[in-house]
């Protein structure tokens, strides 16, 4: 560890650092305005020069390594001057109207021309003559206030490993540029907000932004990542919006929804403030009292499976714990789930029967240290992005990607092999590459033996899969099954990572438990950097299940039919519970069509745009006797409801939130519930107790201790270790138990590890000649779900507007439609218009359509055949026919 | 200003890639077919180039060379073969003077502006030239037969003021010399392929 002298001040460094880390430790102020800490050393403002005895001239403190005995000067008049005349040419051609910019006060250059005593810009000024790219909605560009530092450029390389813009030209003509020019919005640029962060001038600004006056950290509500954003306000409005440099997994880094979309809808004027009650010609304005009674007096009627509720996926541990415990304890039945179902129901079925835990086996960060990924039906980087991000800097560092996924997503372009299989067709490619692995001796024998049962039967069943074979099924050509198998099970260590793709289809527990034995035959599990790594999609989806509210488990996965688990439960609950396991949302909503659920209530979910088959989900929903809708928004869902309760956002409570990783993380509000808007867990204490089962907590720690008492693998997760900083995964079963990141170390959860042969069976619905083209459906980075929360952000709408179907050139030209142009969907369940998106994203034969909108709601189309065991539908395939929008259909 | 901290801390320098590890990034855009002209050179040309960063250049010039100048297409492919984003290419390419992004013309005229040349008069002698095709320096007449440039010496003092047209080196040139050559320019293009003067046998051979 050198030591040196900062100006007579001796300092000791680390190795490695430089002369401005030296600088910064002595606490002396070295000016500079191409440093950031995150990034490589860069050199380019040159304000940052100091003197260093026996050094010629004056060396850049950020790119001067710091070495034993150095004596540095970073202030005497001759560095003052030359560091004035540098900014002077930095100012002869910057706009000097700071009063008026966006950035003024936080501005770089402005704390280094006061630093410097510059009063006059002595320079002739040669202000460029830059237009302002506004095209992207959320941040701008003025090029005039660009000082070239290359900040924006090296965050886009370096953190976002995108490098959608570099610097061009040379001399007066320099420029921070997209390829090709711009506008930004036609780039490859993915509005991470990185380098808006990061521009000491006015030259990248937010265009929603103020100035908070408090800040707090909390977990940002879109995907299951369960980044860290730091939200500021002002009064009871939530203004601004930051990564959190201290956040576990997303270390200060966030996407577009992140950074730009995730506090507007907060404070949007279309937020629920007062309870509503149904009335002839539409909704009333009622008093808590009033909307709580009805309710009370409406539920008691429907006691028992007459009556079902669906949790949540967005809200708390602590609000789900006391819903699924309302719906058991004070309404006797089982019937309680949410819209995990819908995503990966079929993980937690699958991954349980193979390993004994339905959850992601390691950390997200392990994909820094793997040798191999293999990523199939995730579009990471779009849907999972500060996890995609991960994916990214893995394969910079050396890590060999592997894609399997029907679209032509961004990791296909860095993979090493991209498989484009025919939708549907999962069991037979991964079968296939079990079959050249068991073929060419790759799989690991000891392991297998130690730690595993049921191989014989997977070895017997996917003989029959030779690569041949398997590329008739899946349209993937043979010799990429054989690379990619190689690939896999060659590496020290291989992880798999997977969404939806993957689990939303009728087959999706197959899909999922073929993954499985994938990764037992290799040993790729219970090992750092290995493992089957499901990525949950919303913020607290994990937690939602792990709190119970599924309808045949209580919280930690404690089977409702076992009447040992029962009776602790009833004991600590003092009630009755039923024996019965609930249904799932899948059958809830035909059991409403038939008449046997007569009263829902739903809490923040949005069935009528998330579940398949619209058409069917509204029947069903108009069909009870009674709906009560809790939700922040008037959603479709609500507006069927005949009471709406006003509830509070992710900005709003406290409590914890379980994250894709089995990572618990606090959260505090920083604003309070608009109007009479009220906490989740409130509103359900209430209404407990309205319906005659009192239920009152003084806090959620005391509601986290209860459901601790009650969850083994919860136990040790109490809200105190968590404020003191801890990183907690569970199953942590005791308060001294340091959680575990990495799940099967030395034995899988159920003991061995069960292999299970999985025989290819084709998607529910096949293309025919009505229906001759297959339609996946799916999110999209700039939206969320159902676009309750997205679509109110002017950011993220402004950057995609409105629906759109991927269209492969080839099937556009042959019903004579250009991109852009407006195009009709059928399948057998309904039709939508919407304009096409026309490129190669999509194959032949294939269509995608995102369904966060409305307006051409996927969902009308899918197909609602689920899985046997899960109960997932298969929003994945479904047979469709393309056509010209019928206002197009006249012409040309 | 700025936060002090571990800039360079151990797991950063861990982590420190080769110069040629492949980065992380995609060559952007959905579509990925290319000018038809582009993907022809790369399949003939292009494919060969060793995928490491240090092809940008010579894979630059060699498209420069084939297709006249850089079309968005030709860096595209570059960046696609190299994995790097198409930006990285462009921003390598705009810094260079030798490299060219609009189409030129079927006939190139290069003006030598060098010290030699101008003391001679090759400043006032661009001038009547730009006046003449109506077009300035670093463009293309509206019908696509001209390209206009300046360089800054030839090497071909003894000659000045030097005009080159095409392949062939015009010595001590007037306005009224070039009004007629530029007259007697065939609409049609020049016989042999248009090279880049830098690198043409003319000018090397101008230079003796």
């Amino acid at each position: 560890m050198p030591n040196l002298t900062v100006n007579g001040r001796t300092v000791t460094v680390e190795a490695g650092k430089t002369v401005l880390d030296a600088c910064r430790t002595a606490e002396v102020y070295v000016p500079t305005l191409c440093d950031d800490p995150e990034l490589e050393p860069y050199g380019a403002c040159r304000l940052c020069i100091v003197k260093v005895e026996g050094m010629r001239g004056l060396p850049t403190a950020c790119t001067t390594p710091a070495a034993e005995d150095m004596k540095v000067t970073t202030e005497d008049p001759e560095i003052l001057e030359v560091r004035q005349w540098t900014a002077q040419l930095l100012l002869a051609d910057h706009p000097l109207d700071c009063l008026t910019c966006a950035q003024c006060g936080a501005c770089g250059l402005q704390d280094v021309a006061a630093h410097l005593g510059i009063r006059d810009r002595v320079l002739r000024p040669m202000e460029r003559d830059a237009k302002i790219d506004n095209s992207n909605a959320c941040f701008a560009i003025d090029m005039r206030r660009c000082i070239l530092c290359g900040l924006c450029v090296r965050a886009c390389d370096e953190i976002q490993h995108l490098g959608a813009i570099d610097l061009v030209k040379r001399g007066y003509a320099s420029a921070v540029e997209p390829f090709g020019g711009g506008p930004i919005k036609d780039s490859i640029c993915e509005t991470c907000g990185e380098c808006v962060e990061r521009c000491p001038t006015g030259a990248l600004t937010a265009r929603q932004y103020l100035r908070p006056e408090r800040e707090v950290s909390t977990v940002c509500p879109y995907c299951g990542t369960g980044c860290r954003i730091i939200l500021g306000a002002r009064g009871d409005t939530v203004v601004s919006a930051r990564g959190d440099m201290d956040a576990p997994i997303s270390r200060g880094r966030l996407c577009v929804k992140g950074r730009f979309g995730s506090f507007e809808f907060v404070s949007h004027p279309d937020r629920l403030k007062t309870p509503l009650i149904r009335t002839a010609d539409g909704f009333r304005e009622a008093s808590w009292e009033e909307a709580l009674a009805l309710v009370a007096r409406e539920l008691k009627k429907y006691r028992g499976d007459a009556f079902g509720g669906l949790a949540s996926a967005k809200v708390t541990n602590e609000d789900n714990y006391l819903f699924q415990k309302f719906v058991r304890a004070a309404m006797g039945t089982n019937n309680v789930d949410h819209c995990a179902r819908l995503c990966h129901s079929s993980t937690v079925a699958g991954l349980r029967l193979s390993f004994g835990s339905g959850a992601m086996t390691n950390p997200a960060d392990d994909l820094l240290n793997t040798e191999v990924i293999l990523v199939t039906g995730s579009n990471t980087t779009e849907n999972h992005p500060i996890i995609g991000l991960k994916i990214r800097e893995a394969v910079a560092r050396g890590a060999k990607l592997l894609v399997f996924d029907p679209r032509q997503i961004q990791l296909s372009q860095l993979a090493t092999v991209w498989a484009r299989q025919r939708p549907g067709t999962d069991v037979a490619w991964i079968n296939g590459l079990i079959h050249v692995i068991i073929r060419d001796g790759l799989m690991k024998t000891e392991f297998i033996e130690a730690r595993t049962e049921g191989f014989e039967a997977v070895e017997k069943l996917v003989a029959a899969y030779t690569p041949e074979r398997v590329s008739e099924i899946t349209g993937v050509p043979a010799g990429l099954i054989v690379e990619a198998a190689h690939v896999y099970a060659t590496a020290e260590r291989a992880s798999i990572v997977y969404s939806m793709g993957i689990t939303q289809h009728t087959t999706g527990v197959d899909n999922v438990r073929s993954l499985a034995n994938l990764a037992m035959i290799t040993g790729q599990i219970g090992r750092p950097g290995t493992g089957v790594n499901p990525l949950r999609g919303q913020s607290n989806v994990q937690g939602a299940c792990d709190m119970g509210a599924l309808p045949n488990f209580y919280t930690g996965y404690q089977d409702v039919a076992d009447a040992e688990v029962r009776a602790k439960f009833e004991k600590a609950w003092n009630a009755a519970l039923s024996e019965t396991p609930g249904l799932t949302v899948t059958k809830m909503l035909p059991a409403a069509l038939e008449g046997k659920i007569k009263a829902l209530y739903v809490m923040g979910e949005n069935p009528v745009l998330s579940d398949a088959d619209v058409t069917h989900v509204v029947e069903a929903l108009e069909n009870l006797e009674f709906l009560v809708v809790q939700d922040i928004f008037l959603t479709e869902t609500a507006k069927l409801a005949d009471v709406v309760l006003p509830a509070s956002s992710y900005a709003e409570r406290d409590g914890t939130y379980t994250n894709t990783e089995r990572r618990v993380q606090l959260t505090m509000p920083v604003v309070p519930p608009p109007g009479q808007a009220r906490r989740d867990l409130e509103i359900i204490c209430e209404l407990a107790t309205a319906v005659g089962y009192p239920m009152s907590y003084a806090s959620t720690a005391e509601i986290n201790d209860e459901m601790r008492s009650l969850t083994p693998s919860y136990a040790g997760i109490s809200h105190a270790r968590l404020e003191a900083g801890e990183q907690l995964h569970w199953p942590c079963p005791t308060e001294d138990h340091p959680g575990t990141p990495i799940l099967h170390r030395d034995k899988f959860a159920r003991g061995l590890g069960q292999f299970h042969p999985v025989e290819y069976k084709p998607a529910a619905e096949e293309t025919d000649a009505s229906f001759p083209i297959v339609l996946t459906t799916g999110r999209m980075l700039e939206h969320y779900h159902t676009g309750t929360m997205t679509r109110r952000s002017d950011g993220l709408n402004g950057l995609v507007p409105g629906p759109f179907v991927e269209v492969n050139g080839a099937d556009a030209k042959k019903i004579r439609v250009k991109d852009g142009e407006r195009v009709k969907v059928t399948s057998r369940r309904g039709s939508i218009v919407l304009p096409a998106k026309v490129g190669t994203r999509v194959d032949t034969g294939v269509l995608f359509i995102p369904f966060h909108f409305w307006e051409a709601a996927a969902n009308v189309l899918t197909n609602p055949a689920s899985d046997p065991t899960a109960g997932i539908p298969e929003f994945k395939v479904c047979a469709v026919r393309l056509e010209r929008a019928p206002e197009l259909a006249g012409s040309r | 200003m700025k936060k002090p901290g571990s800039r360079v801390s151990s797991e950063k320098a861990g982590r420190k890639l080769k110069a040629d590890a492949p980065k992380a990034r995609g060559w952007g855009g959905p579509g990925g077919r290319l000018d038809p002209e582009v993907e022809r050179w790369f399949a003939t040309e292009g494919a060969a180039f060793p995928s490491s960063r240090s092809s940008i250049i010579p894979m630059l010039q060699a498209a420069q060379v084939a297709l006249g100048y850089l079309p968005l297409d030709a860096m595209r492919a570059i960046a696609r073969h190299l994995v790097v984003p198409p930006a990285l290419v462009e921003g390598v390419a705009s810094f260079y003077a030798q490299f060219r992004f609009n189409k030129p013309g079927r006939h190139r005229v290069t003006v030598c502006t060098g010290t030699a040349c101008y003391v001679r008069g090759s400043g006032k002698l661009l001038d009547d030239i730009q006046a003449d095709l109506k077009i300035a320096s670093g463009e293309t007449t509206a019908d696509g037969a001209v390209s206009l440039e300046s360089v800054s010496c030839f090497g071909a003092c003894a000659l000045a003021p030097v005009v080159v047209l095409d392949d062939k080196v015009l010595r001590q040139q007037t306005s009224v010399s070039m009004k007629k050559v530029i007259q007697d320019i065939p609409s049609g293009p020049s016989k042999g392929r248009s090279r880049d003067v830098r690198s043409s046998p003319a000018a090397r051979g101008a230079r003796k």
